[in-house]
């Protein structure tokens, strides 16, 4: 099946998930909310993100003899309407959050790496490579990420080293600043950039559980958060109150150091390498729209589906119409009580979801 | 797949190829004209004077990254006066490689230039680990001396000031540092001034070339983007010796009827606030004599300082360190500016206020002990 994928590939790309996106405008926005504090509200999102993550894992282990995808496992225990529902507001989170993705991506590239190009034909040479990845199913993406891994992770570290050493973490203090209220709503609000699992739910009837389902993925966890909250506390550190200015994170820091960008912009090849992580998360999160257009209309597609990713490639044009800002003052700032239902309250509910679905399949071979 | 769908898709994906081929707009290393060094000065009717040292790939003779030119132009600000390059060289400006910004003295002595430090902090290319610093005379002057010193006069500042400052005693400043310290807490920071200084020409070849060096060892202080003090050679020593990364310093003692030189070549230097706004500071300084003799081994010259250094120099030592770090502190109490952030080390216990950046320094008392051991 190409679809199938193991615990342990799993666990790989929720780490090159994880490290993917939070390194562009995140940081930037967190610093705005509430200062040198961000890193706080990063390591809540983080605790949320974990303890879900848990309760996921659990349902992968219960579902690990009969592998119910997860419309069977929706519509089986919360009715067919309520499943389409979480399933429309899957497709919207995985459209914008590409759609963010790509446009930080495409800013990053003009500023950075000084190359303009139009949006679409930015946008066609993504779409060949997130289609091409879905003809050829999820484990071809799973394999991919397992060969990049480790080049990406030590891109990551390479970046980190100069701006670790130059920031000044005292500068963090005193903790809780901005106040603790303040800091826990901004996690919520921001949750939006965090659940990099939630592709998991996409790909529960493929996954090969073996031995560990909740170490591997754990670990993937432990690290990304370890790095991103690191790479939040150093940020704030260095640029102090130019943080809010700068909204693209691992751009600024990555070229930060003189010495790595006079010895043969080696910063601009790390970096280079880590905006791989950035386009496998666009991969992944093609994939899952796809399958949540999949899902919605019910039946299975045994052949790729021009239309289904017509729809998703016409959505990824939205960036063309409006600006990313604009998103993240409307859509992504009033459907963030949509979003943590899924994001949040449904892995919470995962494990009963699938013994309910499971004991109404048996019932029904019965 | 059918013959039509084979030739279809093929012809698809050159298409494709094709509009994502002609659709990038980068552009090529010719078309730039590579900055290395952007010089300020006061320009006409309160506009700035800019001077960029370039380098111009693919102009005929020229070699990449060993001839340089100075452009000057005029500009209302900083941003018109780069738009003015470009259209003086036909080039896009690159500040990309940028390595020193630096300020004429009537410029940084005269105008308010937090627009200018915004402008430079907010640019996309310029990297914020790029050298800000003032200089003597006018910044277009020193600029037009690289032949002085036959090379680039923009990497020779900036790469003292980065790489080679903090081994001789002389702190280094960034704009990310000067553009933090000027909008952080009271305000306050500093900048490097370098000096051109004529020397004598030996060559009999060039009998007409002037030549020189470049000193660093003076700096301004600066509050709000706007000048302050001038901080002379012994208080930039005294300055010094409170930064632990900062070593080379050197002390000379007359003991034994032997005059004897004593550089700095480790420090640790400890702080701790009280609740009455007190603060002590503790610096150690690891010394050993200045190099006095060599052996031959294995073909390398190597320093021989197996002297014992006597207690009567240690002592001396210790007391002149001392008075230079006193004498910074008195001059940092009476401009009531802060370089050694005290009253950061009480946002960090206290949290930020207004009020704590307002305090003048003279509220801060620094109870000050220096040690001095032998390496």
């Amino acid at each position: 099946m190409k679809d199938r994928v193991s615990v342990d590939q799993l666990a790989l790309l929720y780490l090159l998930l994880v490290m993917g996106g939070k390194f562009l405008t995140l940081p930037s926005l967190l610093a705005q909310d509430v200062g040198h504090d961000s890193w706080l509200a990063v390591t809540f999102s983080f605790v949320w993100d974990g303890i879900c993550l848990c309760f996921l894992m659990w349902a992968v282990r219960l579902n690990r003899n009969l592998r119910l995808d997860i419309s069977a496992i929706m519509d089986k225990s919360l009715s067919k309407p309520v499943s389409k529902v979480l399933l429309g507001i899957f497709f919207v989170i995985f459209v914008l959050r590409t759609n963010v993705l790509l446009s930080s991506c495409h800013k990053m590239f003009s500023v950075t790496f000084d190359v303009s190009v139009n949006w679409i034909v930015y946008l066609l040479p993504v779409l060949a490579l997130a289609f091409f990845a879905l003809h050829k199913g999820f484990n071809c993406i799973a394999r991919t990420g397992q060969l990049l891994f480790g080049l990406i992770v030590l891109a990551v570290v390479a970046l980190f080293v100069s701006p670790f050493a130059e920031a000044e973490l005292g500068a963090l203090l005193p903790i809780g600043e901005a106040g603790w209220g303040k800091i826990l709503l901004t996690s919520y609000l921001r949750s939006f950039w965090f659940s990099d699992y939630i592709f998991v739910y996409f790909v529960l009837d493929g996954i090969n559980v073996k031995k560990h389902v909740f170490a591997p993925m754990l670990i993937s966890f432990g690290v990304g958060a370890v790095l991103c909250i690191t790479l939040n506390a150093v940020f704030v550190a260095l640029f102090g109150y130019l943080a809010p200015q700068f909204d693209l994170a691992m751009s600024k820091i990555g070229v930060f150091s003189a010495a790595s960008s006079t010895n043969g912009r080696w910063d601009w090849l790390t970096l280079s390498i880590w905006l791989v992580s950035v386009f496998v998360k666009v991969v992944v999160f093609v994939f899952c729209a796809y399958k949540c257009l999949e899902k919605i209309v019910g039946k299975p597609f045994v052949r790729f589906n021009w239309i289904a990713a017509a729809i998703v490639s016409v959505c990824l044009l939205l960036p063309m119409f409006v600006t990313t800002d604009w998103m993240l003052d409307t859509v992504i700032k009033w459907g963030v009580i949509p979003f943590s239902l899924v994001q949040y309250a449904l892995p919470l509910l995962m494990p009963l979801l699938v013994k309910t679905a499971s004991r109404k399949t048996e019932a029904a071979h019965e | 797949m059918s013959n039509f769908r084979r030739i279809a898709l093929v012809l698809l994906v050159v298409a494709a190829v094709a509009a994502v081929m002609g659709s990038f707009k980068g552009s090529d290393v010719p078309d730039r004209a590579i900055i290395l060094g952007l010089g300020v000065d006061a320009g006409d009717n309160g506009g700035i004077l800019l001077t960029a040292e370039v380098v111009s790939p693919g102009n005929g003779t020229e070699q990449v990254g060993t001839f340089s030119k100075n452009v000057t132009v005029q500009g209302p600000t900083i941003n018109v006066a780069l738009q003015n390059v470009a259209e003086l060289t036909g080039k896009e400006a690159s500040l990309g490689q940028c390595v020193v910004v630096l300020l004429g003295e009537e410029y940084y002595q005269t105008v308010h230039f937090a627009d200018l430090t915004d402008y430079l902090i907010n640019h996309h290319s310029l990297k914020e680990s790029a050298v800000i610093c003032c200089c003597e005379g006018g910044a277009k002057q020193l600029l037009d001396k690289g032949n002085a010193l036959s090379q680039s006069m923009s990497l020779a500042i900036g790469g003292a000031l980065q790489q080679e400052a903090k081994r001789i005693a002389i702190g280094g400043n960034s704009l990310l540092k000067f553009a933090r310290s000027q909008n952080e807490m009271d305000g306050s920071g500093f900048l490097n001034k370098v000096r051109f200084v004529p020397s004598a020409n030996t060559d009999a070849q060039l009998p007409d070339k002037q030549l020189g060096y470049i000193s660093y060892r003076e700096m301004c202080v600066f509050r709000d983007s706007s000048f302050v003090a001038e901080l002379s050679e012994q208080q930039v020593k005294g300055l010094s010796l409170f930064t632990d990364d900062v070593i080379g310093e050197t002390f000379v003692s007359f003991c034994d009827e032997l005059t004897r030189t004593v550089q700095v070549t480790a420090k640790s230097v400890s702080r701790s606030t009280d609740d009455n706004g007190g603060t002590d500071i503790g610096i150690e300084l690891t010394v050993r004599f200045g190099r006095s003799d060599s052996e031959d081994i294995s073909g390398m010259l190597t320093p021989k300082n197996d002297k014992e250094i006597p207690a009567e120099v240690i002592e001396d030592v210790t007391r002149q360190a001392q008075l230079v770090a006193q004498r910074f502190l008195d001059e940092q109490v009476r401009n009531n500016f802060d370089l050694l952030g005290i009253r950061e080390a009480f946002r960090r216990k206290q949290g930020t206020s207004e009020a704590l950046a307002a305090t003048p320094m003279s509220q801060f008392p620094v109870r000050l002990t220096v040690t001095v051991k032998e390496e």
